[in-house]
């Protein structure tokens, strides 16, 4: 079954990787290239996944995971980021990410990452 | 007497004032015996018995008062040379160097800190000029400092704008502080200098400076980290793409195999932004109990796969009953990165790499060894081969041996390198153990089975 994806990052090219690589498994991709955008898409379109970026332009991945956490419960997050530090790596993990991505990734620990977080039902 | 007792032999305090009543006693025995003689015609005797007892009595007074005079005078003598070896020795026992100079700029004295300071003996500096204990290329302008000094007198820190420098016995050199203060006696006017060495304040000034200027680095290294990392991803991700497409449709294998250095060398310049950014980063750590052979097994997951493909062989041999070390995960694990990365650069035509835990008896520590079968350092290169940016590879960035030995050291530890030109090359890396207590065995207690109802 085709399930949304929501990506989000503010490089238009890594955007379109990831919708490539996750359109792949059979699924669907939204865009999104900013904080509001993405909360935007969130309300709208309630996607079964989140992939997002920490630093973004008007608002950061925490901002994204929180407002995913209060108005869809239970959605899971994917956070990448290539300012990656053990503090952020525990922080990631504390708020509840469902996997979290040093970039440059591999394309399997994507897709797997996100295997791994669509295969978990929604509770 | 009976009051000089306690006095040696041959002491002569009491036989000067004696001497001088003797003197006096026979002087005036004389007078009277020859005035009596010649006035009274022998017939003297009731009168001279009268004058003679007056010349007693007088001499023993006269002696009583200069005895007394002298005991006073002796004891405030000793008095005094207490004090001065009081005063000689608060001189000697201050923490700083002091230095008397007269205006020719001759030492005159000097405490215990100069001697300990610059190695020379007391003896060796009094009445040598003050130049001696500066460098030699600074004697001649020190003169010329001097000379201005004693122009206008006053009490201030030596050497503004300059930094003074201190030169020992042995030539050896090291960074001081002086202060000078002037007095006027009466054999003309000496200059007090009070000397510091400053060898720590210095380092740790430098210290300080080291880590702004790490900080700093954090910062532009944060900012490159993301703005190249993002490039990197796409970059890789898309070589990525590529190769699946170029594997199904089977494109000949030089073009995979040209993707496959186009991806890994975006994940080689990923590195060089996140090494620097473990360089310049506070180093915050947690430091929990861990077992290096967890570790071991957790970066061979990492490395298995991408070694095999170079024709990497990695064997393990790990101790079970290895102790647990303290340690922060992350440095840890970075560590074990760099030295497997290390390895497997070492051998482009492939080889074995060989990791081992074992427990070192004394002192109780864990050591965990890499070794690989590469071409080896030569002895001139592995003396440099933890220094920062210190690299043989075209490729390197110098920073994570360095790294790895700065966390050796931040856990109470050592790396060791040791090559072999043509045989290759073997890191050890020695932790201390944790000290556990001995456990107990805890009673086994009956878990009540859930019920399912």
């Amino acid at each position: 079954m085709a399930l949304k994806v929501l990506v989000v990052d503010d490089e238009l090219d890594l955007v379109d990787t990831c919708a490539r690589l996750i359109e792949g498994l059979g699924h669907v991709c939204l865009r999104a290239f900013d904080g509001p955008e993405a909360i935007e898409l969130i309300d709208s379109e309630q996607p079964d996944l989140v992939v997002t970026d920490f630093n973004l332009p008007h608002g950061d991945g925490f901002g994204i995971l929180r407002h995913a956490n209060e108005n869809s419960p239970g959605i899971p997050v994917i956070m990448m980021t290539g300012y990656h530090t053990a503090d952020m790596a525990q922080a990631a993990s504390e708020a509840g990410v469902k996997a979290y991505l040093r970039k440059p990734f591999m394309t399997n620990d994507l897709m797997q990452a996100v295997r791994n977080a669509l295969a978990i039902p929604r509770q | 007497m009976t009051f000089d007792s306690a006095r040696p032999p041959g002491s002569e305090w009491y036989s000067r004032p004696l001497r001088l009543v003797l003197i006096y006693v026979i002087v005036g025995g004389l007078w009277v015996g020859v005035s009596d003689v010649i006035q009274l015609n022998f017939a003297f005797f009731p009168i001279a018995v009268d004058r003679l007892i007056f010349i007693a009595i007088t001499a023993v007074l006269s002696y009583i008062v200069v005895r007394e005079n002298r005991i006073v005078i002796e004891q405030s003598r000793a008095a005094e040379n207490e004090s001065a070896a009081r005063i000689r020795a608060y001189f000697n026992s201050a923490a700083e160097g002091l230095i008397v100079v007269d205006s020719q700029g001759r030492i005159v004295d000097a405490n215990a800190k100069v001697v300990q300071m610059f190695g020379y003996t007391e003896p060796e500096l009094i009445g040598q000029p003050i130049e001696m204990l500066a460098p030699e290329r600074l004697r001649g302008q020190h003169g010329g400092y001097r000379a201005e000094y004693m122009r206008a007198p006053i009490s201030r820190p030596m050497g503004f704008g300059r930094d003074p420098v201190g030169r020992r016995k042995d030539g050896s050199e090291f960074p001081i502080e002086v202060s000078l203060s002037y007095f006027a006696t009466r054999q003309g006017g000496i200059v007090t200098g009070y000397i510091t060495d400053v060898t720590e304040r210095r380092q740790l000034e430098f210290q300080s400076r080291r880590s702004e200027a790490m900080a700093a680095i954090g910062t532009v290294a944060a900012g490159v980290a993301h703005e190249l990392n993002n490039p990197l991803a796409i970059i890789s991700a898309r070589a990525e793409l590529v190769i699946a497409e170029a594997s199904n449709r089977g494109l000949p294998d030089q073009l995979l195999n040209d993707l496959q250095v186009i991806h890994r060398n975006a994940h080689r310049a990923s590195r060089v932004a996140t090494e620097l950014l473990t360089l310049a980063r506070t180093p915050q750590k947690s430091h929990k109990p861990l077992n290096l052979n967890d570790l071991v097994n957790e970066i061979m997951l990492l490395f298995r796969e991408q070694t095999a493909r170079d024709g990497i062989q990695i064997e393990t041999a790990l101790d079970p009953q290895l102790p647990p070390v303290s340690g922060d995960h992350t440095a840890l694990s970075q560590v074990l990165t760099n030295l497997l990365s290390n390895a497997r650069e070492a051998m482009p035509a492939g080889g074995i790499i060989r990791m081992k835990t074992c427990s070192a008896a004394q002192p109780q520590a864990v050591r965990l060894t890499v070794e690989d079968t590469g071409n080896g350092i030569p002895d001139d290169a592995a003396a440099k081969i933890f220094d920062l940016f210190y690299t043989t590879k075209s490729t390197g960035t110098g920073l994570g041996l360095w790294l790895s030995k700065r966390a050796g050291r931040e856990h109470g530890g050592t790396i060791e390198v040791k090559s072999q030109v043509g045989q290759g090359t073997i890191f050890i890396v020695t932790l201390p153990a944790l000290r556990t207590e001995p456990e107990q065995t805890p009673d086994p207690i009956a878990i009540p089975q859930a019920g399912r109802s």
